[in-house]
């Protein structure tokens, strides 16, 4: 799995098309290849013998293909060439060690001083780039990994933040540990790309200082309790918010400065266009793949500190 | 082409069918979320500045359908969440999102330059445009809309200030009039099946 020549960091599948041509299914697993390898070649990619990405450049990032089993043998050869034109002296095995979800493989290193590797980044929040032309709700709640946790009588489900950029980033950062070669990688995509905006690292990206976390929270005690305050690792200025849109269209928002108030034996939803944390001033961008540390204090005495998952800023 | 708007009809109707949200009570008949402005009104030919740093006129648009939001990149909540459904909707468009220029238009141009546009638009689609400009510019092209925004920064000492906008989208057609207001929220399905008539066949756009 970290043999030492792996490819381009590519991934792209075959037939997406045809994958994507019926609804996605919440419980499948889902992969999808990042080609991050410069001065790596155009790639397709064979997962369990099958050709599934073609004609992937370096910074492509595949669609996400459907895959019937958690452990992928991957082959990575220069585009137009069959499997023994792997680039790597045996193929890669690979175990999503998931029974669903989404995934996504980079490809990092470069070839030719031997770093290349593809990697396992952490399991992905959300479907970024699939093709979504078949009407499925972005909306519907199709990412199981949302953050959940009880304590005494509040439980929290469905907590997420939203990303402020589109690379994972973070992932970057633990490809570099990973492969303490990955640094000079990334220094060579810098080289690479030096139109790239915001040069973070050297990638290309782009990023917002902003963010958002919502959940549901739910109170089973017998009287009501009121969410007080919420501080995160993130930033000094996380605040409790409530956006309203009026009957004229206009959005406003409200600092509860007294919290909200979660009914006795009732919940409360944070949710886009209505409650939510907002956190501004962000000391760091969030990539889709982090966490972000939460802790929310509510009237009781409850207080809840947990992980956060960082979806994308497309959902 | 007939397909795509079938299927796609098809989907809206069917997301519509099953979508838990409570119904919009609507005082006319239609498809909720959506208010056609009858009759289209021509909009002035007004001047921002582009992702370029260059000036942007709404005629530079001419020959392609606009659909424009205003928000602003601070928006932690609200703006986000129109730019995920704008990115959903040309997806919905298929081929037919050529004929249409997603437009996002400043209300915040103190911290909005065309370079913290462009960073914040290509989180959501390389193709989006942005516009921004003074307070001043700004209120006259939302006015244009009947739209209005707040700077909720009334001591002009806060850097993370927030600001109260209309969110809803409004399209213009290729000939640059006003044919519908899209209220904040609105399923991505219905406005790309509905502008999808706009686009496909310009003489509904008079006769809505």
């Amino acid at each position: 799995m970290r043999s030492r020549l792996m490819l381009l960091v590519v991934v792209c599948f075959v037939g997406m098309a045809l994958a994507f041509s019926s609804v996605v299914a919440d419980d499948g697993l889902y992969v999808r290849v990042a080609h991050l390898s410069p001065m790596s070649p155009q790639v397709d990619v064979f997962v369990n013998g099958s050709k599934v990405f073609e004609a992937l450049d370096y910074r492509a990032v595949s669609e996400y293909v459907s895959v019937p089993a958690a452990a992928l043998q991957v082959v990575v050869v220069p585009a137009g060439g069959e499997i023994a034109d792997s680039v790597t002296e045996v193929p890669l095995d690979i175990d999503l060690a998931a029974e669903h979800g989404f995934f996504t493989l980079a490809a990092i290193g470069i070839l030719e001083d031997g770093t290349f590797d593809i990697i396992l980044l952490p399991q992905d929040g959300a479907m970024m780039d699939m093709d979504m032309g078949m009407g499925m709700d972005m909306n519907a709640p199709m990412m199981p990994e949302k953050a959940s946790i009880t304590v005494d009588t509040i439980s929290i489900s469905g907590a997420y933040a939203r990303a402020t950029t589109d690379m994972p980033m973070g992932n970057m950062g633990g490809m570099a540990e990973a492969t303490p070669e990955g640094g000079m990688a990334m220094g060579g995509m810098a080289e690479a790309t030096p139109e790239g905006g915001m040069a973070m690292g050297g990638m290309s990206m782009n990023m917002n200082d902003v963010s958002a976390a919502y959940m549901h929270i739910e109170n089973t005690a017998d009287q009501p309790d009121v969410l007080l305050s919420a501080t995160t690792d993130v930033s000094d200025d996380a605040q409790i918010h409530q956006t309203t849109v009026d009957a004229s269209g206009v959005a406003k928002m409200e600092h509860m400065e007294g919290g909200i108030e979660i009914p006795a034996q009732g919940s409360i939803d944070l949710a886009p266009g209505g409650y939510h944390i907002m956190m501004m001033n962000l000391k760091r961008p969030l990539a889709m793949g982090e966490t972000i540390h939460l802790t929310l204090s509510f009237q009781s005495g409850v207080t809840i500190s947990f992980d956060v998952p960082v979806m994308p800023i497309g959902m | 082409m007939l397909r795509r708007i079938w299927l796609t009809v098809l989907f809206a109707v069917l997301l519509t069918g099953c979508s838990s949200t409570p119904a919009v009570p609507t005082a006319t008949p239609g498809i909720p979320g959506v208010k056609p402005v009858s009759p289209p009104v021509q909009v002035e030919n007004f001047t921002l500045t582009g992702m370029n740093g260059s000036p942007a006129h709404l005629k530079d648009f001419e020959g392609k359908s606009v659909l424009m939001v205003f928000g602003y990149t601070h928006c932690p909540d609200i703006c986000p969440v129109t730019l995920a459904r704008f990115k959903q909707i040309k997806q919905l468009l298929g081929a037919d999102a050529d004929k249409v220029q997603f437009i996002f238009v400043s209300v915040d141009g103190n911290r909005d330059t065309p370079e913290r546009l462009t960073e914040y638009l290509g989180l959501f689609d390389k193709d989006f445009f942005g516009l921004t400009g003074s307070e001043d510019e700004a209120r006259a092209v939302i006015t244009l809309f009947d739209g209005v925004f707040t700077i909720k920064d009334a001591e002009g000492l806060r850097k993370d200030y927030l600001v109260e906008h209309t969110a809803s989208s409004f399209l213009m057609d290729a000939e640059g009039r006003w044919v519908r207001t899209y209220e904040y929220n609105t399923d991505p399905n219905i406005v790309a099946t509905d502008m999808l008539k706009v686009i496909s066949s310009p003489s509904a756009t008079s006769s809505s």
